[in-house]
């Protein structure tokens, strides 16, 4: 199968005086796995109908494989898209409905065929062809879509939030059998989705959308554990965010302690360490805060203990207000209210810029 | 409390134990009963009938050439409104909400004024005088004006606009069902915008056009008033011949197998579309 990188060039595109895209650029290899993820709202659904053709961007332009999109119908793009509700045709079986694209190109019936019963081998629904797609269950019928979405074997493949509306245990399933599917078939794929577990287990590359603009993009490690804004980090999972404050190299921490920066390129001002939950230690509690060899101890208070199989999940409350999330051993036997103390190792944070938007929601416009 | 609130809030209530039975029941009284007694004339008048109103009608060439011309103009209307009140109904559905709101009181204007009104006006619209002769004279078509009254022209016509809100409705309802994801899949699939239409859009609302169909076939089948007022001899219902066999000839019997023929047609039709009914009306 061919499979054809993607320019994003500057993208924006508004609803009446809503804009949704403020100049969105990137660019995806051919046979990458990419991902946009980002909450509702963010940009990352009509940047996908973008590339799609589905709607066309005010201003900026879609190449895919080195040909300029601008001006190109949907129906000659030759882009397989995979959408969430699944869109088959309801008075089609499975069979007619994987063989509607091939029909659209002219095929013959014999040819139509053989690629229909290949493809659904492929995706494990042999000898479905005859069913109606009202007979088939929610994970069956986003197999269809996804046979009639590569069958005509298009330059790339994008798919809208296509396991939501399945339930959690058939959706790590088919996450599985996407990435399966990807290393096969070569082909490039934009992946939308909301949720970051998604997207952190299945791309090369995670994009993240906030109102519009993307905000970071890197490896699902890059940018799980290198976030590079707050609201990056918060997006992307569970962490705790200590507040401090840079000047020169120097970093001033609570409770009058100060410390070097060992990391390069400090930011000035305020700023957040942060620590995701597992590069935490819970210790006994403590009655202030201390720093020893480059670990800080922190006091805390349990606000609520969740079990969440192998480790139990604390919210907790540090002496300085900052409030975050901590894993702890399922072992440990910390119930809510309980003082504890945490042990942060200043080499392994995150240090972020409190940047005046962050923290006031919307602010950013 | 006001006196009002105490009327609509209280006193007009129904038990909700009664459900549907004064309907069922006002039904059985003003439609079932009298339907019935009319059918009970075929076997009855004369005396101990059996069977020979029936086949005294079926083998009577006049009741042959009435039913002809019921079934033909129901073909006809069915298939002028189907064909109207679809592309209607695809404006209406297409239309920003101040087109909508304005197409669809136009649709269901007629709806509102009485049939015989409405028939009424068709003669004064489609007669000598008439606005369309007048304006086919004074652009010059025609010399002198064409007779379109008492034609089968002028029943169709009445007939198609009289009976169009009865596709129209079932029609959009269907398209507003219709999922529009489902036009983008088939554009990414490679369809034009008017194979979309056609092998996705049409077929998920075909429904609503069937049911529709049954409708306006099954209300033409009685008609009365239209194609007595509008049509021509040729163009005369069933329905006249009932009401002359009853009012002029005095024979209940041979009305009352005409009219149990009528009804078991209508039932017929009804089964054979109750899946769309079903469809589109009570789901």
């Amino acid at each position: 199968m061919t499979a054809k990188a993607i320019k994003l060039d500057n993208i924006v595109k508004a609803y009446g005086t809503q804009k949704v895209l403020h100049g969105v650029g990137l660019d995806v290899a051919a046979g990458e796995f990419v991902s946009m993820l980002g909450p509702s709202g963010s940009g990352k659904t009509t940047m996908l109908k973008i590339i799609a053709g589905f709607e066309d961007p005010d201003s900026g332009s879609v190449s895919i494989g080195g040909r300029p999109m601008t001006g190109i119908v949907p129906e000659h793009r030759n882009i397989g898209v995979v959408f969430q509700n699944y869109s088959l045709f309801p008075h089609m079986d499975v069979a007619s409905n994987i063989g509607f694209p091939l029909r659209m190109r002219g095929m013959s019936k014999a040819m139509q065929k053989d690629r229909i019963s290949s493809v659904l081998s492929l995706v494990a629904l042999d000898g479905l062809g005859a069913r109606m797609p009202n007979e088939l269950s929610g994970g069956q019928q986003q197999r269809v879509a996804i046979a009639r979405a590569i069958v005509f074997e298009p330059d790339i493949l994008l798919m809208d939030e296509p396991l939501g509306a399945l339930d959690r245990r058939l959706r790590t399933d088919m996450q599985l059998e996407i990435k399966a599917l990807h290393e096969r078939l070569g082909i490039t794929i934009v992946y939308v989705t909301h949720d970051q577990e998604e997207a952190l287990s299945m791309s090369d590359r995670v994009v993240v959308f906030n109102k519009g603009r993307i905000e970071q993009v890197g490896h699902p490690r890059e940018v799980y554990r290198h976030p590079s804004s707050l609201f990056v980090a918060d997006f992307l999972g569970d962490s705790l965010a200590l507040s401090a404050h840079i000047n020169g190299t120097d970093i001033r921490l609570p409770g009058g302690l100060m410390t070097a920066g060992t990391q390069s390129e400090l930011p000035e001002g305020a700023v957040k360490l942060l620590w995701r939950p597992d590069q935490m230690e819970v210790a006994a509690p403590i009655d202030a805060v201390t720093l020893q060899e480059r670990r800080l101890s922190v006091p805390a208070k349990v606000l609520t203990a969740a079990y969440a199989g192998t480790v139990l999940r604390l919210r907790v409350e540090l002496s300085t207000g900052d409030i975050g999330i901590v894993a702890a051993s399922d072992r440990a036997n910390i119930a809510a209210g309980e003082s504890i103390s945490l042990v942060l190792d200043l080499d392994e944070a995150t240090i972020l810029p409190l940047a005046a938007s962050d923290d006031i929601p919307g602010a950013r416009r | 409390m006001t006196a009002s609130a105490a009327i609509s809030g209280g006193r007009l209530r129904l038990p909700a134990t009664i459900g549907v039975w004064p309907l069922l029941l006002a039904l059985a009284v003003l439609l079932f009963l009298p339907a019935a007694a009319i059918i009970a004339n075929s076997f009855t008048e004369p005396q101990n009938a059996g069977f020979s109103n029936f086949s005294r009608i079926l083998s009577d060439p006049t009741f042959g050439r009435f039913a002809y011309n019921t079934v033909r103009i129901a073909v006809v209307v069915s298939f002028f409104t189907g064909l109207i009140g679809y592309f209607y109904a695809y404006a209406i559905y297409r239309s920003g909400p101040a087109g909508r709101s304005f197409l669809m009181t136009c649709a269901l204007l007629p709806l509102w004024t009485s049939l015989l009104v409405r028939s009424f006006a068709w003669t004064v619209i489609l007669r000598d005088t008439g606005i369309v002769n007048w304006l086919l004279m004074w652009v010059g078509i025609v010399d002198e004006p064409i007779g379109m009254l008492r034609t089968s022209f002028a029943v169709t016509v009445g007939m198609i606009q009289i009976l169009l809100p009865f596709t129209i409705l079932p029609i959009f309802a269907s398209m507003t069902k219709f999922d529009t994801t489902l036009l983008l899949a088939a554009r990414s699939l490679g369809a034009s915008p008017r194979r979309s239409f056609w092998l996705v859009f049409f077929p998920a609302t075909q429904v609503g056009l069937v049911a529709g169909l049954m409708l306006v076939f099954v209300l033409s089948l009685g008609y009365y008033i239209t194609p007595v007022l509008l049509g021509g001899p040729r163009d005369q219902p069933v329905a006249v011949l009932i009401d002359a066999q009853v009012t002029t000839q005095l024979d209940w019997g041979a009305a009352g197998a005409m009219s149990a023929i009528v009804t078991a047609a209508v039932l017929l039709m009804l089964a054979a579309g109750w899946r769309a009914i079903n469809k589109i009306f009570l789901v």
